[in-house]
């Protein structure tokens, strides 16, 4: 099963808009549900997450409007995944502060955002994913921000953790696309 | 038919991918298989 982790998209406010070269990727006939940390700052932006699968579960995030969960957990095949926006674990990214949330929500998997940073850990045999952010919004923290989101194919006992990533190409301003593959199981 | 999950020695990721569409890419021949399957399955 597939499902796209996502989030800290602000738009309008922080950016224009997803890059057109992830908006191709995403197609609604592959993607079987969204994991949303937050963030999306817009209708619009839900609604399309929407579009892409009717199985969307979001929480809110510290510039949402809308009435979402702090935190969510959602059971996939044999896998337990928590979900928060991450500006209420302090310090930000911290993986200590990330374990204590992932021992409170007993989950297997723990998808948290808001630093902008997309980053995978594994950690006493928890999995943490920041997806980052999929518009390249700037944060709090950096202005220089590489859009990025995961994509996880999740099965019975194994986990296929795919990273998207537009990277600035040596040559000029052209955005260029990256893709990791990362293997994780129970 | 294909299996993407098969390991087919050393893949590219950036071809392929499960959001790959580049000719060639085994996840992209997987997923139009699918539609076809669910065409015929819709014939029958």
């Amino acid at each position: 099963m597939l499902v796209l982790a996502v989030g800290d998209a602000l738009v309008p406010g922080r950016a224009g808009d997803i890059p057109a070269k992830f908006r191709r990727l995403l197609v609604p006939e592959k993607i079987e549900g969204v994991l949303c940390t937050g963030n999306l700052s817009s209708k619009e932006m839900q609604e399309y997450f929407r579009s892409l699968s009717s199985d969307l579960h979001i929480v809110k995030g510290d510039f949402d409007e809308g009435n979402y969960p702090e935190t969510k957990v959602v059971n996939i095949h044999n896998w337990k995944i928590g979900l928060c926006h991450g500006h209420q674990v302090v310090p930000w990214g911290d993986q200590e502060a990330l374990a204590m949330l992932q021992r409170q929500l007993d989950v297997d998997v723990l998808i948290t955002g808001h630093t902008h940073k997309y980053s995978i850990n594994v950690h006493e045999e928890k999995l943490y994913i920041n997806p980052g952010s999929i518009t390249g919004a700037y944060s709090g923290m950096t202005s220089n921000v590489t859009p990025s989101f995961v994509l996880l194919d999740i099965q019975d006992s194994k986990l296929t953790i795919y990273v998207y990533e537009l990277q600035a190409s040596s040559g000029g301003e052209e955005m260029e696309l990256k893709v990791q593959e990362l293997k994780h199981s129970k | 038919l294909i299996d993407p999950y098969k390991d087919g020695g050393q893949k590219d990721p950036l071809h392929d991918n499960p959001l790959a569409q580049a000719e060639g890419s085994v996840w992209k021949k997987y997923f139009e298989l699918q539609e076809l399957q669910k065409s015929i399955m819709i014939d029958i």
